[in-house]
């Protein structure tokens, strides 16, 4: 039965490219390096087989059988969900269905891997990971708006994993000038160096040493020292710049002039904390002092340390090489030999394709020791292996790495009928059912009502400067710019007169009433946005082609990094970015009183002029509008036992679509990603 | 009383069969709650309290002009007078005076210290016991409770939130569904737990049932524990909604003269929600009072914030005390830190953060009142006699509610965490 499904899938893919089938047999022979494996279809046709020809041999020593393939119907969900972070489109999905060349699947994975939606997804995947926010420091008064830049320029230039690291652990110099946000790594944990490091470890080398921060690990290998000798490569570099500008914002406003000092300073303030607060220096000392209470083994309190890998290859050895220790540190975490760093991405990238990591959790890989002799276990080492492999074969490049994983017979296999504990080893010989995360259940919805939603922009990346709830004509951004207008961002005099010039340029512009209302498009990312509806909540500059669609409807990539703790997304769990992928797929009952009395009801089907209507309004006949709603929203075709359900709604006119429609959005198929 | 309840046990019990009817959808499992229910819960000592009010001044309250005032000591005290209130011996500042006339009811906690100079890190100690890192969330208090003592009326959330960042009562490691449920404006009660007008009764219940048809044939194909709990909640949002509980976040039902009672501000009737919460079983509700971080024009911003605090408290507890709800409710005025003594002159006479020495409050609960425990020196700078922690506050907390301090819970990653870290009960402020 198994065995007749892939032969079948074969001969389908074979109809239009019988080379591939020559060449693309199973075959234990690895698939060679190319230069551009992304643009090489022999090439990911080989891995992809190489990755299903290492699974099959695994059910065949286990003893499992794979779940018959999915449809086209349920491929394309998954895809367009896992690729491009939301659910097709009618249109989409009837293009695609009524598309009858035989490599459609490809040409899909392709697509969807060069949308837009597909950079915004990976956005949101490093936001997560790197915990970036939109605002920083404990009362969020600092904008960490250069770093998301950054991130959403190296997702949209499919910047590979190792170059990226590299340059968030080695950038050094003002955040806001360009290729600079990197910088935002460190200013995310200004003044907690060290669990910034923990953090790194985590991130790049799953390995948890923020215990022995304090003391020896309990249940792990680690040492304090090893902790310390780990921060002693970032130890020293400074986060911000102090000089004579934050005085000004400090400035006392009690004289003769006292409202129009008052400006001043809030006008300095903002511009300290939004746009000349936020750089690194220094390249890392490469030794540190181990603290007053140090108690571990192998070291005295306040005795000095110099910088040491916790897995062999780098340290810093002599005194000369003070200064360049985040490099070495660098270089050694990106090594291919770096025995963590592949292994971590990798998995990490099967997790988000397949559902569940070959090991879980993602960030933590424990090896046998005597403190832990159970470690960690892959559940496919053979797998695992290749992967690794792989990585290294598309030089970090994620998403070529995703399009091999897309293009795999292991990622059409059928939906596993039960439970499966994420948290122990799994075969892969069918997909897990997840709970939609909350980007794409915000996301699917926002597709819903607002045409061509992936290319609508917020101002999540150009913020609006606004100070007494006066919003000054201009982004952030170009105020940067008109502050440095191509000088030397290191001429700290220079800019200086550069802002106190424009600080009393934008006085006088505000008190003769020049700055805008709040309520003002621009303000947008600064309002506090509940719900789609919010009056306040509006896209910024947007185009005529979505006049009328409620502006609080935009990709969750577009707004700011997190919501506001009561907006939609946060309710159904988006991360607070507090912690490493803090995400939750847990369902809780105030997500459900969304789903029957809320957002569902008030700002989509309540709608008249959602995208949700279209495909129904253009059908004839009632049993059309009940198909147009299940492809619509499940992107399938009713099932007759549904078509009978529903039909009799559909008869009804109006308020029986609004019943349709209702019933599907509250559906577990909606929610749940099959 | 006992007569009354079970009463009210059977009519609530009622309504969900008529919903179960009306909808006809499974609420199966009927009290199937992933959060235990108060039935299990034993408390480790007799009269404990059942629920707890936490009112939260975000921002740092300054402790001289409050509740640790220094009368004679013009230069930190600045221009806020001390007077006299119901306890002998004990003043407070001028800018509180009905909670002077509530003063047999507190114990004023003037050696309170923390570590943490920061809002964000302050407030998390506060709230969680334990300092924040960047690779664990810790649970909220409230969170605590719920894991440890459970829900007492099913029906609703046990632990809500009312006007404060949802950040400070997430779960942590416990999970969404020990977070405190969050109410933005307490005159607004439960977000979306009202059917809305655009739908008729018919249709929607209609809706329900096709998509519990769906669901039905949605299951053969799939059907794990996640989405059987899924559509659990769906349950739980009809009991809720159909619960004579849900009255319990409605602020309407309340006399116009309770309200003016209570005061106009939002804090103050975020009080009232929360006695009417208690009422209704809620075993722990914070309310937060925000703008206490007084760097700027001290004098003036801390009599504004005092006003709708000591309206808001003092009404709380005089109702309490009056409906006999005191003994078994703890009411909890907390703070992250306190304020300089010294007065930035520069800055408009303003005071700027300072954790060395504050003052939080604890009311009722089987706290014996009209007392202070810990004590600073003539300044108000330094802690001079019984030095509390953030953590002996919270594992004084957890102590009024019966609550077993010292079990240890473990977190997803495998680290063994405890309600109040390494904390100290005052077990000697009860009575």
């Amino acid at each position: 039965m198994i065995r007749a499904t892939f032969t079948l899938l074969l001969r389908t893919a074979c109809l239009g490219t019988a080379v591939l089938c020559l060449t693309g047999t199973v075959s234990a022979q690895l698939a060679k390096k190319t230069t551009d494996p992304d643009n090489d279809p022999v090439f990911i046709k080989k891995a992809a087989s190489e990755i299903d020809r290492r699974l099959a041999n695994d059910f065949k020593k286990k003893n499992v059988t794979p779940l018959p393939a999915v449809d086209d119907s349920r491929w394309m969900r998954r895809l367009y969900l896992d690729a491009a972070g939301r659910i097709p489109t009618y249109e989409e999905a009837i293009t695609f269905l009524n598309d009858t060349a035989p490599d459609k699947r490809e040409k899909l994975v392709d697509t969807l891997l060069k949308s837009e939606g597909y950079t915004g997804s990976m956005y949101n995947y490093y936001l997560d990971l790197l915990r970036a926010t939109s605002r920083l420091g404990s009362d969020g008064t600092r904008s960490g708006v250069p770093y998301l830049r950054w991130i959403r320029e190296s997702a949209a230039s499919n910047k590979p994993y190792d170059k990226l690291t590299y340059e968030l652990l080695t950038t050094e110099g003002d955040g806001w000038e360009e290729g600079k946000g990197a910088v935002g790594y460190f200013e995310r944990d200004r003044g907690m160096p060290l669990d910034n490091m923990a953090n790194t470890t985590r991130i790049f080398l799953g390995t948890h040493i923020e215990c022995a921060q304090c003391h020896d690990h309990p249940y792990d290998k680690w040492k304090q020292l090893d902790f310390y000798e780990m921060s002693a490569f970032t130890h020293g570099l400074e986060t911000g710049h102090r000089d004579e500008l934050s005085k000004h914002a400090n400035e006392k406003y009690n004289g003769k002039n006292a409202e129009q000092d008052r400006l001043r300073r809030d006008l300095y303030r903002w511009l300290y904390d939004n746009i000349y607060d936020f750089g690194v220096t220094g390249g890392g000392d490469g030794i540190i002092k181990l603290p007053m209470d140090f108690k571990g083994k192998g070291g005295k309190p306040e005795e000095a340390v110099r910088a040491k890998s916790i897995y062999p290859g780098a340290g810093n050895t002599r005194r000369e090489e003070i200064n360049d220790a985040r490099m070495k540190f660098a270089k050694w975490v990106i090594n291919p030999q770096n025995p963590r760093f592949t292994l971590l991405i990798a998995n990490r990238m099967w997790k988000k394709v397949m559902g569940i990591g070959l090991f879980e959790p993602v960030d933590k890989f424990v090896e046998v020791s005597k403190e832990n002799p159970a470690g960690t276990v892959i559940s496919n080492p053979e797998v695992m292996t290749y992967l690794e492999q792989l990585m290294k074969e598309v030089n970090y490049d994620l998403r070529t790495f995703q399009k091999v994983l897309f293009n795999s017979r292991a990622y059409a296999l059928g939906t596993n009928p039960g439970s499966v504990d994420p948290k122990m080893p799994y075969a892969f010989n069918g997909r897990a059912v997840r709970r939609m995360k909350a980007e794409q259940v915000w996301d699917s919805m926002a597709a819903l009502v607002v045409p061509n939603i992936d290319y609508r922009k917020g101002g999540s990346l150009s913020p609006a400067a606004a100070v007494y709830g006066q919003v000054i004509g201009q982004s952030a951004y170009a105020i940067y710019e008109e502050l440095k207008k191509g000088k030397d961002p290191k001429d700290t005099a220079n800019r200086i007169r550069e802002m106190n010039a424009w600080v009393d340029k934008t006085a006088a512009q505000l008190k003769s009433g020049g700055g805008k209302k709040s309520d003002d498009s621009m303000m947008m990312m600064e309002s506090s946005m509940t719900a789609a509806g919010d009056s306040k909540a509006s896209a910024m500059q947007d185009p005529a082609k979505w006049a009328g669609y409620s502006k609080a409807f935009l990709r969750s990539y577009e707004l700011p990094s997190p919501t506001p703790p009561d907006h939609f997304l946060r309710k159904f769990g988006q991360s607070s970015r507090e912690v490493i992928e803090g995400g939750s797929t847990d369902s809780d009952v105030t997500q459900v009183l969304s789903l029957i009395n809320g957002h569902v009801e008030k700002n989509i089907i309540g709608d008249s002029k959602a995208l949700i209507y279209k495909a129904i309004n253009d059908a004839a006949t009632p049993e059309d509008k009940v198909r147009a709603a299940f492809i619509t929203i499940l992107s399938r075709q009713p099932t007759p036992a549904e078509m009978d359900l529903m039909l009799p709604e559909a008869k009804k006119g109006r308020d029986g679509i609004k019943n349709i429609l209702y019933a599907l959005l509250n559906s577990n198929e909606f929610i749940f990603i099959l | 009383m006992n007569f009354h309840k079970a009463d009210e046990f059977t009519r609530r019990e009622l309504m969900i069969k008529m919903a179960k009817s009306a909808f006809g959808i499974s609420l199966a499992p009927m009290f199937g709650n992933s959060v235990a229910s108060a039935a299990d819960f034993v408390p480790n000592r007799p009269r404990a309290a059942k629920s707890v009010i936490f009112l939260m001044m975000a921002g740092g309250m300054s402790h001289l002009d409050t509740w640790d005032v220094k009368p004679g000591n013009a230069t930190v005290m600045g221009k806020t007078k001390a007077i006299d209130t119901t306890a002998a011996g004990i003043q407070i500042s001028e800018n509180l005076p009905k909670s002077a006339k509530q003063l047999q009811h507190m114990v004023l906690m003037n050696g309170m210290s923390t570590t943490q100079g920061a809002h964000e890190q302050g407030q998390y100690l506060l709230e969680r016991s334990y300092t924040m890192r960047g690779t664990i969330v810790h649970p909220a208090m409230g969170s605590w409770v719920m894991r440890l003592a459970g829900k007492r009326n099913n029906n609703i959330p046990g632990f809500v939130s009312i006007s404060g960042d949802p950040n400070l009562v997430n779960g942590g490691f416990m999970g969404a569904k020990f977070a405190g449920v969050p109410i933005g404006d307490p005159n607004a009660g439960l977000q979306d737990s009202i059917k809305p007008g655009s739908i008729s009764e018919d249709d929607f219940t209609k809706r329900l049932k096709l998509a519990d048809a769906l669901n039905k044939q949605f299951h053969t194909v799939v059907s794990s524990s996640a989405i059987r709990d899924h559509e659990g909640l769906y349950s739980d949002a009809l009991r809720i909604m159909h619960s004579e509980d849900l009255k319990a976040f409605d602020l309407t039902k309340e006399p116009t003269e309770i309200k003016e009672f209570y005061g106009p501000s939002r804090f103050a009737q975020g009080c009232l929600l929360a006695r009417r919460l208690v009422e209704h079983g809620v075993r722990f509700i914070q309310v937060t009072h925000g703008g206490w971080d007084t760097h700027y024009d001290n004098f003036t911003t801390v009599p504004a914030r005092c006003k709708d605090l000591d309206d808001g408290f003092s009404a709380l507890l005089a109702d309490l005390h009056r409906r006999g709800m005191l003994e078994e409710t703890l009411v909890v005025v907390a703070t992250e830190f306190g304020r300089t003594p010294e007065i930035v002159s520069e800055h408009e006479d303003g005071r700027d953060h300072y954790p060395k020495a504050f003052s939080c409050v604890l009311a009722g609960g089987g706290i014996k009142g009209g007392r202070t425990y810990g004590k600073t020196d003539a300044s108000g700078s330094k802690v001079v006699e019984n030095l509390t922690t953030p953590q002996d506050f919270n594992a004084t907390i957890a102590h009024s509610l019966g609550l077993p301090v010292e079990q240890v819970v473990i977190s997803p990653s495998g680290r063994p965490f405890t309600v109040a870290d390494k904390g100290k009960a005052i077990t000697s402020l009860f009575a």
